[in-house]
């Protein structure tokens, strides 16, 4: 009897023993689902600290650099979105002017993001670059015109460190507007305007393949035949290039892209434009060469888009 | 041994004993079912009556000797204040404030977290289990009390962070069948009068007429709870709560008038007396 009765007691005086431990390292239930959503929205009202992880977008999906417009700021990674780095320029900026987007994607080329550069186009006032080239831990403001007041096309491209290239289009009305080359060759500490071929058609694309030899494209509202003009001496003079166009595809490529260095030639991709219905949906491009510098083009093959379903 | 010493003895062990398995039970239920103690103290009282029922009944039941006895007063005392100490210790971080209705069927209860000043409003299970419902929407920088209207509307006021008084309802039942949502509002609709009060619900809103103090609440200046009462505020603070009485009635689907009483309490942490109304009339046209 005494036996049971004081093992008994110990089994109690056990339990005693547990609930305290218990009780001591338990967390308070937290509250139902639908409560804490609306206290975190208010917690978040009030010290906008807690924000939501960062997901960088990839410049390349094989690389780890990346950015990021969440929390209305640019922010850019160089190690898969571990560590990020804020660009100090405000975000609506970066897409001032003509643009119809939802602002979760920075412009097509209107950024430079590579491991030894980085450099966003932007406008304040005028258009100005800020650019990095330590992987952002010092910026550099550059201003590349101060008169411009709402841009349309964009496009900023690094060639060397001695060779930068800005490329603008403002003054839109309907179908016709005003087309600018800006080149720095002391890294954005100036930029000078060029010579621009005489035509106002909208911009479709242009770019330099070396410091002599650059490109203009036109026409992106129902254009019938490719309108690329091509300069040998840095806009000096222009010329309209020739394109030998094989007479099944008159009228289905149309816009030319800026041509880039391919071997011993130049070469190109020739899009359908905005009412393409040449098979598979208007998706498929093709390719040119030319082998003279730009003047003339030669049609080499039809290009299959990568990564896009077939139709 | 004495008889009735014996009977003691063995029911004392078996107070011990059961509650022992209720408390295990409780916090494996607990585990379970993300729920807690009503109260955080709950368990370390629960504990102390363990202890010493247990204690007692071993003196009882047992015949030690001397140093035995000693013993086993010694390591009650000890289990009894270290469970005092933890049960204050735990009552500061997070600060219990409950209150049983007058009936014996509701707990209302509400954890502070002393640091935060924050609180959480706790639904009871079987008396003594409970579940966080929802957070206070403001911060409890001093409690007042709580006063349950009915059996089934506890209302608590206090005082926030910005030195606004604020008023929390719980509440546990209905006035009507308990399957629909009705307003408060609605049904107290028409002229209530009391002691030196005058309560009038219409369309345009609430007018409350105290001694000779008369205001006018808007809908929008009205927060109902659950089916049962309704914190009239002014300036993000309270002012009036009202509650359906125990026996207050109203039927949507005919014409009789409300029964019953409705009740008017003030929003203010001392001297806080609850104003009893009965149904006067329609509510006249203003």
């Amino acid at each position: 009897m005494q036996k049971v009765l004081i093992a008994l007691s110990g089994m109690i005086v056990l339990t005693i023993i547990l609930t305290i431990f218990y009780e001591q390292s338990r967390e308070p239930v937290p509250l139902p689902y639908y409560n804490v959503e609306q206290n975190q929205q208010q917690e978040e009202s009030n010290t906008p600290e807690e924000k939501e992880p960062l997901v960088p977008i990839k410049v390349n999906e094989e690389d780890t650099i990346g950015y990021s417009l969440q929390n209305d700021e640019l922010q850019m990674t160089y190690d898969d979105g571990n560590t990020w780095t804020t660009v100090p320029v405000e975000k609506d900026l970066l897409f001032q002017g003509e643009y119809q987007g939802g602002e979760t994607e920075l412009i097509e080329n209107s950024f430079i993001l590579t491991e030894n550069n980085a450099a966003f186009l932007y406008s304040e006032g005028g258009i100005k670059v800020i650019c990095s080239q330590n992987q952002g831990e010092t910026w550099e403001e550059s201003i590349v015109d101060n008169g411009i007041p709402v841009i349309r096309f964009r496009k900023i491209e690094f060639m060397d460190d001695q060779f930068w290239y800005v490329i603008l289009s403002n003054n839109r009305t309907m179908s016709q507007e005003r087309s600018l080359i800006y080149i720095s060759t002391n890294q954005g500490e100036s930029w000078k305007s060029i010579n621009m071929p005489n035509t106002t058609r909208l911009v479709a694309d242009g770019g330099f393949v070396d410091e002599e030899t650059g490109f203009m494209s036109y026409g992106t509202i129902n254009p019938e035949a490719p309108d690329l003009f091509v300069t040998n001496n840095q806009g000096e003079t222009w010329e309209q290039a020739v394109f030998n166009m094989p007479s099944q595809y008159d009228r289905v490529f149309v816009i030319a892209r800026a041509p880039y260095k391919e071997e011993d030639h130049l070469a190109l991709i020739m899009d359908q434009g905005p009412n393409g219905d040449y098979y598979q949906d208007g998706l498929i491009r093709a390719k040119f060469i030319s082998t003279d510098n730009g003047h003339t083009w030669q049609f080499a093959e039809e290009v299959v888009p990568e990564n896009e379903e077939m139709g | 041994m004495k008889k009735w010493a014996k009977w003691i003895g063995i029911s004392l062990l078996l107070i011990a004993t059961s509650l022992s398995v209720l408390q295990i039970g409780s916090l494996i239920v607990q585990s379970y079912y993300q729920a807690e103690y009503i109260d955080n103290r709950l368990l370390y009282i629960f504990n102390m009556i363990i202890a010493v029922s247990l204690a007692i009944s071993l003196l009882l039941l047992l015949s030690f000797k001397k140093m035995g006895n000693s013993i086993l007063v010694v390591i009650t005392i000890m289990i009894i204040s270290v469970n005092g100490y933890l049960m204050y210790q735990s009552n500061q971080k997070i600060e219990n404030i409950t209150s049983i209705s007058p009936d014996m069927k509701q707990v209302f209860s509400l954890k502070k977290n002393t640091d935060k000043n924050e609180a959480v409003y706790y639904r009871s299970y079987y008396r003594i289990l409970a579940r966080p419902k929802e957070a206070l929407p403001s911060s409890i920088a001093t409690a007042g009390e709580i006063k349950w209207l009915a059996d089934d509307i506890a209302v608590f006021t206090y005082e926030d962070n910005q030195k606004h008084i604020q008023q929390f309802v719980g509440t546990y039942g209905d006035r009507n069948d308990g399957l629909s949502y009705s307003y408060v509002g609605a049904q107290i609709h028409g002229q209530w009068k009391g002691e030196n009060t005058e309560v009038t619900a219409s369309s345009e809103g609430i007018m409350v007429v105290h001694h000779d103090d008369q205001h006018l609440f808007e809908w929008e200046q009205v927060h109902q709870y659950g089916t049962l009462a309704i914190v009239l505020t002014e300036n993000n603070e309270a002012v009036w709560t009202i509650g359906l009485g125990d026996d207050f009635n109203f039927d949507q689907n005919t014409i009789d008038p409300p029964t019953g009483e409705i009740i008017l309490y003030p929003a203010k942490l001392v001297d806080n007396k609850v104003i009893r109304l009965q149904y006067q009339g329609e509510a006249p046209l203003l």
